[in-house]
């Protein structure tokens, strides 16, 4: 590719603008600084939860992706033995322990609306693997996409879409971003895992940078965690790659794909464009994590890293297996509060069942909400201070939108650009009124879209 | 707990708590200068706001103790305690807080949706209906108000007493000679430039507003042929920096975006000036600030048109 690129004059200059890219962090405008209370539990090393003997649910619905049950109550089920099966846009499940099948059915999941089609498994405690297949690496793009599926991969960064679907769409590819910012306050998985697993991370990229053709790999990691970045460049130093990691400014929401292809890369990723048509393909570190196991070991994505944190006694990140109840985090925490908040403060919602289960995209438990979060406080008037225009990322009118979406004027908020709100909820969180701004844009783009 | 990291106040009660007391340093020197009447004055001002905040919130049917806790009245009293001339009358007042609160604010779609600032709003009425009442006012050069007693104060207040003429006045009064006079002719414009920097630091308001006031004031007034320091003393007399820094800055009769708010504060600058140079009224910075206010929709759009999306292509 680097051939082909240097052949002609506008290639020429192409390569070049994109070496420059790849030494510099380009700015992009907005975002807010927050406090991020990730010294709470970024201190100790990923702790494994204990091999389960109790009832798991495992959810067979991720996201949009719904897979069909392949077993029956009353078999038993080894570790990582396919349980769902799904197809080209569905992911497959697998059985996170071994244990017997109890029933299949609707259960509550920790970071889920509502509740998810799951199989019930009965843990045996013996937390035996099946015989794990060594198949053939994938040696193209379209080959690791459908693996992929099979393993069950979904982005562990926020709402879980299918790596799989993210490869099959690639297109030209100039760049590959892995997405290691974590701005998401509280939150220190993605951080852990970068500290402890850089060599998996970095031989993940390096080979699905060579799949996918991409000149460069670049992680982008905020410079609140030079652990985590100490650890990547010596795992790169330790496997001679060419990976860079790029250093970015710790501001909310850095790891907003927009935001991270343009510190990154330099590239502009307008509304409605999917990084694919600006030749960039964007994955989370965990994402990233998880491919490579999958890839090298023939693990599908059966747990993931959880933090714990907030009013516990042993904050932290723990390992868990997916389809554990959260019931169960408690204890490892050493929890007591029943006021829990799934996710990042800003992305993440109050837990309302309690005996939900860990999904593939539970990143974080943090116990007692409400002495950590901001209290909710009745909305009042705008006063025009114009501070959600300031830190909206993607350069959006955040109060004249929530006048047009209270009035439902449908016209005014499409020309108003409102489907290029990333939902991050910076407005929201900075409104001295309290405005539910973000909720109110949520409602009116679903209603847009119908 | 808060999570956005920094000092700035994170309600709007906090915001209006945060301009309150900004504005007390340059109150304290103001008092400090002219005596008890600030003090009295603002007392005033503050209960006939907070009275008739309330009973426009009754009228307009909204919680009262949700709309008075937000504290813009506060803001509102203590602005038009500052703005008006020293010694009006308590009637008068009335009538101003009457305007700002009733008029500007409540009947012009409550907090955050009017147009023109109240308290500049209730000031015009005023000037203009009772120019001959107001002026001359206690003018720094001779504050003899700071040698009047309460009583002598509040039956003047009150016009229990007759008006007290400048003329009349001067040999009545002996002129006090101390050093405040001599040093400095008008100090409250320190205090509130200090307080109004300290909220620009904080980010409770936009600098760009009085530094492009200022800015295009001091230029226009060495064009008209003064000398640079005569421009520049020209910024701390009257209510120049309370204007610039307490009252065009605030967020809701300004604009929405940084370049417009720049135009804005040109505007407030360059009409104050015309008007000081020109005009009848010895200040004239609450018109220029009406006039921008009505321009806001006009200066946002200008604005608009220059911020384009940090993700467009240049
Ligand atoms: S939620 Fe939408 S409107 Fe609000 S700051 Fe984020 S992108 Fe802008
Ligand atoms: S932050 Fe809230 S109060 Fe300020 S302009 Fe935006 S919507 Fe209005």
């Amino acid at each position: 590719m680097l051939n082909q690129s240097l052949t002609n004059p506008s290639g020429f200059l192409q390569f070049f603008f994109d070496s420059l890219s790849a030494l510099v962090v380009r700015r992009w405008r907005g975002g807010v600084k927050l406090r991020d209370h990730k010294q709470l539990s970024s201190g100790k090393a990923i702790r494994r939860c204990p091999t389960p003997a109790i009832p798991l649910a495992i959810p067979l619905e991720q996201g949009r992706s719904r897979a069909l049950p392949c077993v029956k109550p009353g078999e038993r089920v080894l570790k990582g033995q396919v349980i769902g099966i799904g197809d080209g846009r569905n992911l497959w499940v697998h059985a996170s322990t071994s244990g017997i099948v109890q029933s299949i059915g609707p259960a509550a999941v920790a970071d889920r609306n509502t509740p998810a089609e799951s199989v019930f498994i009965a843990a045996d405690g013996k937390d035996e693997w099946i015989e794990r297949q060594s198949l053939a690496a994938p040696r193209t793009v379209t080959e690791l996409a459908r693996y992929a599926m099979r393993m069950g991969l979904a982005g562990l960064g926020g709402a879980g879409f299918p790596t799989g679907l993210k490869l099959a769409g690639a297109e030209r590819t100039d760049f590959l971003l892995i997405n290691g910012a974590e701005c998401e306050p509280f939150l220190t998985c993605d951080d852990a895992l970068m500290r402890e697993r850089a060599d998996t991370i970095i031989q993940a990229a390096d080979f699905l940078a060579a799949l996918l053709g991409a000149g460069r790999t670049l992680i982008g990691v905020e410079g609140n965690k030079p652990e985590a970045i100490a650890a990547l460049k010596s795992a790169i130093a330790r496997a001679g790659s060419d990976v860079r990691v790029k250093r970015i400014p710790e501001r909310y929401p850095a790891g907003g794909q927009p935001m991270l292809v343009r510190a990154l890369c330099g590239r502009r990723l307008r509304p409605g464009q999917l990084p694919g048509n600006v030749g960039v393909q964007v994955l989370n570190v965990a994402s990233l994590h998880a491919l490579g196991r999958a890839v090298f070991a023939g693990e599908p994505l059966i747990s993931r890293i959880v933090t714990l944190t907030g009013s516990c006694s042993h904050p932290g990140n723990v390992e868990v297996p997916i389809g554990l109840p959260v019931t169960q985090l408690a204890g490892i925490a050493g929890a007591v509060s029943q006021d829990i908040h799934v996710g990042g403060p800003m992305m993440g919602r109050a837990l309302d069942a309690p005996e939900a289960v860990v999904s593939k995209t539970t990143s974080c438990l943090i116990y007692g909400a409400a002495t950590w979060l901001p209290r909710p406080e009745p909305a009042g008037d705008c006063i025009r201070c114009n501070r959600c225009v300031d830190v909206c990322p993607m350069a959006l009118q955040p109060m004249s939108l929530y006048t047009a979406a209270r009035e439902k004027q449908m016209k005014t908020l499409k020309m108003m650009n409102l489907d290029a709100c990333i939902e991050c909820g910076a407005c929201s969180l900075s409104c001295p009124a309290r405005l539910p701004l973000r909720d109110s844009f949520r409602e009116s783009k679903r209603e847009l879209r119908q | 707990m808060s999570l956005v990291n920094g000092l700035r106040p994170g309600s709007v009660r906090g915001v209006m708590a945060a301009i309150s007391l900004a504005l007390i340093p340059g109150t304290l020197l103001h008092a400090l200068q002219f005596g008890a009447i600030v003090w009295l004055q603002t007392g005033w001002c503050l209960l006939l706001a907070l009275v008739i905040e309330a009973l426009c919130l009754r009228l307009r049917g909204r919680p009262i103790t949700a709309g008075l806790g937000d504290l813009s009245w506060l803001v509102c009293g203590l602005l038009l305690a500052r703005a008006l001339p020293l010694l009006v009358p308590v009637w008068m007042m009335a009538l101003a807080v009457l305007t700002a609160l009733g008029l500007a604010k409540h009947a012009g779609g409550g907090l955050g949706r009017n147009r023109l600032n109240p308290a500049m709003a209730g000031l015009a009425v005023v000037a203009i209906c009772f120019y001959q009442f107001l002026y001359p006012a206690p003018d720094p050069l001779a504050p003899w108000t700071a040698a009047l007693t309460l009583e002598e104060l509040l039956l003047l207040e009150w016009q229990l007493a007759p008006r007290l003429e400048a003329d009349a006045l001067s040999g009545a009064t002996p002129l006090k000679t101390g050093l405040l006079d001599s040093a400095a002719p008008y100090l409250s414009w320190c205090g509130y430039l200090a307080g109004g920097l300290l909220l620009a630091l904080i980010g409770v308001i936009r600098i760009e507003i009085p530094l492009a006031m200022m800015a295009s004031s001091v230029s226009l007034c060495m064009l008209s042929g003064h000398t640079l320091t005569e421009s520049l003393h020209s910024l701390s007399l009257g209510g120049y920096m309370l204007t610039a820094f307490f009252i065009a800055t605030d967020p809701v009769t300004s604009p929405d975006n940084r370049s417009a708010r720049i135009l804005f504060g040109i505007t407030v600058g360059v009409v104050t000036e015309l008007i000081r140079e020109f005009g009848l009224y010895a200040d004239g910075l609450c018109f220029a600030v009406l006039t921008a206010n009505l321009l806001v929709p006009n200066l946002n759009r200008v604005g608009a048109r220059l911020h384009r999306p940090w993700y467009q292509a240049a």
